[in-house]
């Protein structure tokens, strides 16, 4: 986001604001990401998107929505509302992840869905897959046999 | 595409139409033999080496998948525009995937898409095309006429 200050544009940085604010670059297993803070976390997916591969900052909220989502062995506790809620956070940001880094999200899917096959959460993947074809800009044919595939 | 749970198979369908929508129809051509090969692994074995493939045994009886209208629509689309315009290969792939649709759906969810599948069997199998093709295609009629035309 940015405002004019002066008459010299100023980056506001919310997105930075928003992650500290909900203890992204500190996040562990043990303080996990609520439904709040995942749904706030959402709304700047789109923004944060373009440098989680290039900025090791931002890289940090997708380390911590993979770890919770792929945390194994499966936590009863874990909640099915909070789950999906970060679930979306993450199909955000990997829908809005730049054409040109379409490899390595192409990757990091593959991984994901080898993560839920062994926690039997493919259910996860599934959605992923989804949110993820319906709003990606990239173009994914060349692998959307291995997405088929997988979802059937 | 065979789950238990209704909401994963719900899920599954949802998916696989989010695939499909954003495919150009080549594309979605390319998609048909993989469709094949999960239901092979799900539902089909062969019940003789020397049949091959014509004749086969069912390991369920219906795939949840198909047991939706959704389900059976979202497949027999793409599965109907590559045996029209796919490659051989693909048409062979198409034809056996219909077989499969005729044989493990239900009879409400695959109500609406029985004058859409016939049609394009019957059209295509008029074209000169090889024997691989034309009797997967007839196999699927007569499937049609054996199993979904029963009163």
């Amino acid at each position: 986001m940015i405002e004019k200050q002066h008459g010299i544009l100023c980056e506001l940085k919310l997105e930075e604001k928003v992650m500290n604010l909900c203890h992204i670059p500190t996040h562990s297993i043990k303080n996990q990401i609520t439904t709040s803070q995942a749904i706030m976390l959402r709304a700047i997916a789109p923004k944060v998107a373009d440098q989680i591969f290039s900025k090791k900052f931002y890289n940090n909220l997708f380390s911590a929505l993979k770890d919770e989502l792929t945390l194994d062995p499966v936590q009863p506790e874990q909640g099915p509302e909070r789950i999906q809620a970060i679930l979306m956070c993450f199909a955000e940001i990997c829908a809005h992840v730049p054409t040109h880094e379409y490899v390595v999200i192409n990757e990091e899917i593959l991984e994901f869905y080898l993560k839920c096959v062994k926690r039997g959460t493919q259910g996860l993947y599934i959605d992923l897959i989804q949110y993820y074809c319906q709003n990606t800009s990239s173009t994914y044919e060349k692998n959307a046999h291995f997405y088929a595939a997988n979802v059937l | 595409m065979n789950s238990n749970d209704k909401g994963l198979v719900e899920k599954v369908v949802n998916a696989i139409t989010a695939i499909f929508s954003k495919l150009r129809k080549e594309d979605q051509f390319a998609l048909v033999p993989v469709v094949r090969e999960a239901i092979e692994e799900i539902a089909v074995e062969a019940s003789d080496d020397h049949l091959g493939q014509i004749v086969y045994r069912k390991k369920v009886q219906s795939i949840k998948m198909l047991e939706t209208k959704e389900g059976v629509k979202t497949l027999a689309g793409v599965i109907q525009n590559s045996i029209l315009h796919g490659s051989l290969k693909n048409r062979v792939d198409s034809a056996f995937c219909f077989k499969y649709l005729i044989d493990f759906s239900a009879p409400l969810a695959i109500k609406t898409e029985v004058i859409k599948i016939c049609g394009a069997l019957i059209r295509v199998v008029t074209d000169k095309f090889p024997p691989e093709l034309k009797m997967q295609i007839f196999l699927a009629l007569r499937l049609m006429l054996t199993h979904r035309c029963k009163r």
